[in-house]
């Protein structure tokens, strides 16, 4: 066993640093794809915006209903309050994934997983206030 | 009840149906084409394949629909719900 850890590492050794340079990409790489949030999860985490912001745009473009004129079949109408709310959801989830985006396209990898998450995390707040409201994707 | 008061009780609901169909309607019809692009980016979310070309158009359809969702609102009054 100790002779065949040794012509191992003598192999190693005497690959040079060609070799060297790519055993560190193929580490890297590996790692890269244990990771549990990866890039994709990042377009992931766009697609869900996208189909959320979808009927949130529709929603927000309704006429403003008013307590002298309210909600019904014939008048379709969206609350102010309701608005407001998710339009400060909407702009903390588009600057998450802006952050995230700006952070892969740097190449960076460090922090790649916390930057990614916190814009899944944001989306799905997003959705959870959308859906109590009757607003889904 | 009289028969005209039937004909225009008719005549009224139609109305509103006719209105919330066409209402819908406007709606489905701006919204095509950004549905598209949605459901295409949630297809590649499943099986992969993303293109430059599917990611640009998703990043398009995020933008435009940011910003309608951020349009400013008219004046608060008291009125509002």
């Amino acid at each position: 066993m100790k002779k065949q850890l040794a012509v191992l590492l003598v192999a190693f050794s005497l690959a040079g640093c060609a070799e060297g340079n790519r055993f560190t990409s193929f580490i890297s790489n590996a790692a890269s794809i244990q990771n549990p949030v990866s890039i994709d999860d990042f377009q992931k985490a766009k697609t869900a915006y996208a189909a959320l912001a979808l009927p949130v745009a529709n929603y927000r473009e309704l006429p403003l209903c008013k307590k002298s004129k309210p909600f019904s079949i014939s008048n379709f109408c969206a609350k102010r309050s309701v608005i407001v709310k998710l339009q400060e959801y909407d702009a903390y989830a588009y600057d998450t994934l802006e952050k995230a985006e700006n952070y892969i396209a740097s190449n960076q990898t460090l922090n790649l997983a916390s930057v990614i998450s916190a814009a899944k995390l944001a989306v799905q707040t997003y959705q959870d206030y959308a859906a109590k409201n009757g607003i889904k994707s | 009840m009289k028969a005209e008061d039937v004909v225009s009780a008719i005549e009224n609901i139609t109305e509103v149906i006719y209105d919330v169909a066409t209402k819908l309607n406007n709606v489905i019809s701006k919204n095509k084409d950004d549905a598209e692009v949605i459901a295409a980016s949630i297809v590649h979310s499943i099986i992969g394949g993303w293109t430059e070309e599917n990611k640009a158009s998703l990043d398009a359809v995020v933008k435009s629909l940011h910003a309608r969702i951020q349009a400013p609102l008219p004046e608060a009054t008291d009125d509002d719900v």
